[in-house]
């Protein structure tokens, strides 16, 4: 059998990446729409510490060491929002957060 | 590493004001909370003089660390717009009636404008990947925060969740694209990724991974500008911000996108677009067509005044890209050079866009007033000053001669000429044509109508101050562009590598090392 390769792990990545975009796209709900965002941001995760084993070199791997840092921060602001968003209406249906049209 | 701190002065003063006017939006007496918006004040206008150094710090960063080299200017611009957005958001965030302001969040709130200031002063300077990931961040975070809580009308609340999750998601594209990027370069500094472009370009072997790479970034990073593909969020999230707020997203993402997508266009050399068929130039012409049709289109059947701002930010996004398309220009003809063609729109859009904003932010003395068209009915009978102002603003972003947005235009279509993209320029032109009518909607309003009701407008000295700045820049170097034109000069220098000519992928076979 072969050994795995750098386009395995690449497609991994794409995978997750098509995941979140598609869950993004069909889920309603804000929390789970916001994980499929974080899924996302896995699969680039993965596609950079591929590319940086495969390099050779560390700047893959402190890309996604910042890369987790904002995500981090991003899931604090989500929360944060979502909570002010469900005190005001008691519902996280992104289809019933729709007073603007046009 | 001191190397590079003595460059970020005007950006080290605006984030430690932002820290220290964060941390005063915590006091609990009410007079050292109402001090935050002076301290953002003087804090940006300190900035702005660092970005002229006037302090004796250097300005030039190091060329050779630089593929694209545009550091002053986007600072002095950031500076300089940071300061006038403060002034214009002087009573934020306010909650209902005039002088009943909630300054609960006043800190916060200026806090987050310096700390996206602060970024949008720093992205001339970036010169990594990484680097411009974390900015485009340090741009993007605050500004979500500063729609969700600028005011307590729950549509605010709705578009600072709707620009949030989007946002996030571009991001997770554009990084999606800066991965493909590292993973062609094998190295996440500017220099470095250019170099292998130049290197792939000339033994024609561009793999298929860099090319998604690079498009990936950009149409990412185009929702920063507000462009197509992803430019719907945008009537919903400056409808429902507060107009300052408003005021401050068409500047501070608009402009650090621009300089972004530069960059990552730069990566490739600017020339491109002598290479006819590629792609990167066909996707660019795309997105600068769609963008200022469907923006101007829509903009007509809109009424509130917010959401025709908006359409028509898109619309002007769509124009700047059309610098972007036409490309680096030939060194003996600067009039064709596109990117400057662009930076300089960029600064014209941001004052004549914040002078709109700041006379629709003094006409909203009430909370929930002047959103609609009827609500500036006949403003010029009350308030003729305001009026000319507000009207002198619009014709500039309508383009009339003698205003910086016929200078910006003028510059575009001369580059897009000059470069041999005529259709473009003609597309352009009946653009800035079909958006003339609902500018002229607004000004209509104004004049031909009588009033619906009593005015209340907003006092404040500084909002005036802002406006006057604002309009008297428009005018000034509408006839004089000779000052903003050398700046913008200078930020095109120096040219990128050699042109890049990106063929169609071959596949390059990619083993994991062990």
């Amino acid at each position: 059998m072969s050994q795995i390769e750098l386009y395995h792990y690449l497609a991994v990545g794409a995978i997750l990446f098509g995941i979140g975009l598609v869950g993004f796209m069909t889920r309603r709900n804000l929390i789970m729409m916001f994980l499929c965002t974080e899924i996302m941001f896995q699969g680039v995760a993965l596609n950079l510490i591929a590319f940086s084993r495969f390099h050779m070199n560390p700047a893959g791997q402190s890309f996604v060491i910042f890369l987790l840092s904002i995500a981090a921060s991003e899931a604090a602001l989500a929360l944060g929002l979502v909570v002010l968003l469900f005190r005001r209406r008691e519902t996280l249906n992104a289809d019933e957060w729709s007073e603007m049209q046009g | 590493m001191e190397l590079h701190v003595k460059f970020l002065v005007p950006e080290i003063i605006l984030l430690v004001a932002a820290c220290v006017v964060t941390l005063l939006g915590l006091a609990r007496a009410d007079s050292t909370r109402k001090m935050t918006q002076l301290i953002a004040a003087l804090a940006t206008a300190l900035a702005f003089a660092a970005s002229l150094g006037l302090f004796g710090n250097p300005i030039a960063v190091p060329q050779s660390t630089h593929v694209f080299f545009n550091s002053q200017y986007i600072t002095i611009l950031a500076c300089a717009i940071g300061f006038l957005s403060v002034l214009s958001s002087w009573d934020m965030p306010a909650r209902g009636e005039p002088g009943q302001t909630d300054s609960n969040y006043r800190g916060e709130f200026f806090g987050m404008m310096l700390f996206s200031l602060a970024g949008v002063a720093m992205i001339g300077k970036v010169n990594d990947l990484i680097w411009l990931f974390l900015v485009l961040e340090l741009v993007s975070i605050p500004t979500y925060i500063m729609v969700a809580t600028g005011r307590s009308q729950i549509i605010a609340q709705e578009a600072g969740v709707k620009y949030f999750f989007l946002g996030a998601l571009a991001a997770a594209i554009f990084l999606f694209g800066f991965s493909y990027l590292y993973g062609f370069a094998g190295s996440t500094r500017f220099v470095d990724i250019a170099a292998a472009f130049t290197a792939a370009s000339t033994s024609h072997t561009v793999p298929a991974l860099a090319l998604i790479g690079l498009l990936m970034a950009i149409i990412g990073i185009s929702y920063k500008i507000a462009a197509v593909p992803l430019h719907f969020y945008a009537p919903d999230v400056y409808q429902g911000a507060a107009t300052p707020v408003t005021a401050f997203l068409a500047f501070a993402p608009k402009a650090a996108g621009f300089v972004a997508i530069i960059s990552i266009v730069s990566l490739t050399g600017f020339n491109y677009a002598s290479s006819t068929g590629s792609v990167l130039q066909t996707l660019l012409t795309v997105m600068a067509i769609l963008t200022m049709t469907l923006g101007n289109v829509l903009a007509l059947l809109q009424r509130n005044i917010k959401r025709i701002l908006a359409y028509s930010s898109i619309a002007h996004s769509g124009y700047m890209l059309v610098g972007l398309v036409a490309g680096k220009g030939t060194p003996d003809s600067p009039m064709s050079d596109g990117i400057t063609a662009t930076l300089f729109y960029l600064g014209g859009y941001a004052v004549m866009n914040l002078g709109a904003f700041a006379m629709l932010i003094y006409l909203q003395g009430k909370a929930d007033a002047g959103e609609d068209l009827d609500d500036l009915a006949g403003v010029s009978k009350d308030h003729p000053a305001a009026a000319l102002l507000f009207t002198l603003c619009l014709f500039s972003l309508i383009g009339m001669p003698a205003t910086i947005g016929f200078l910006g235009k003028l510059y575009i279509v001369q580059s897009a000429l000059a470069s041999g993209h005529g259709t473009l320029a003609v597309i352009v032109v009946i653009n800035a044509a079909i958006a003339a009518a609902y500018y002229l909607k607004i000004v209509a309003a104004m004049y031909l109508r009588d009033p619906l009701y009593p005015f209340v407008v907003r006092p404040q000295f500084p909002l005036k101050v802002a406006a006057l700045v604002c309009t008297f820049a428009v005018i000034v170097l509408g006839i004089m562009p000779a000052p903003l034109l050398n700046v913008t000069n200078k930020a095109g220098l120096p040219s990128g590598p050699p042109a890049v000519h990106i063929d169609m992928p071959t596949p390059q076979p990619l083993v994991l090392g062990n």
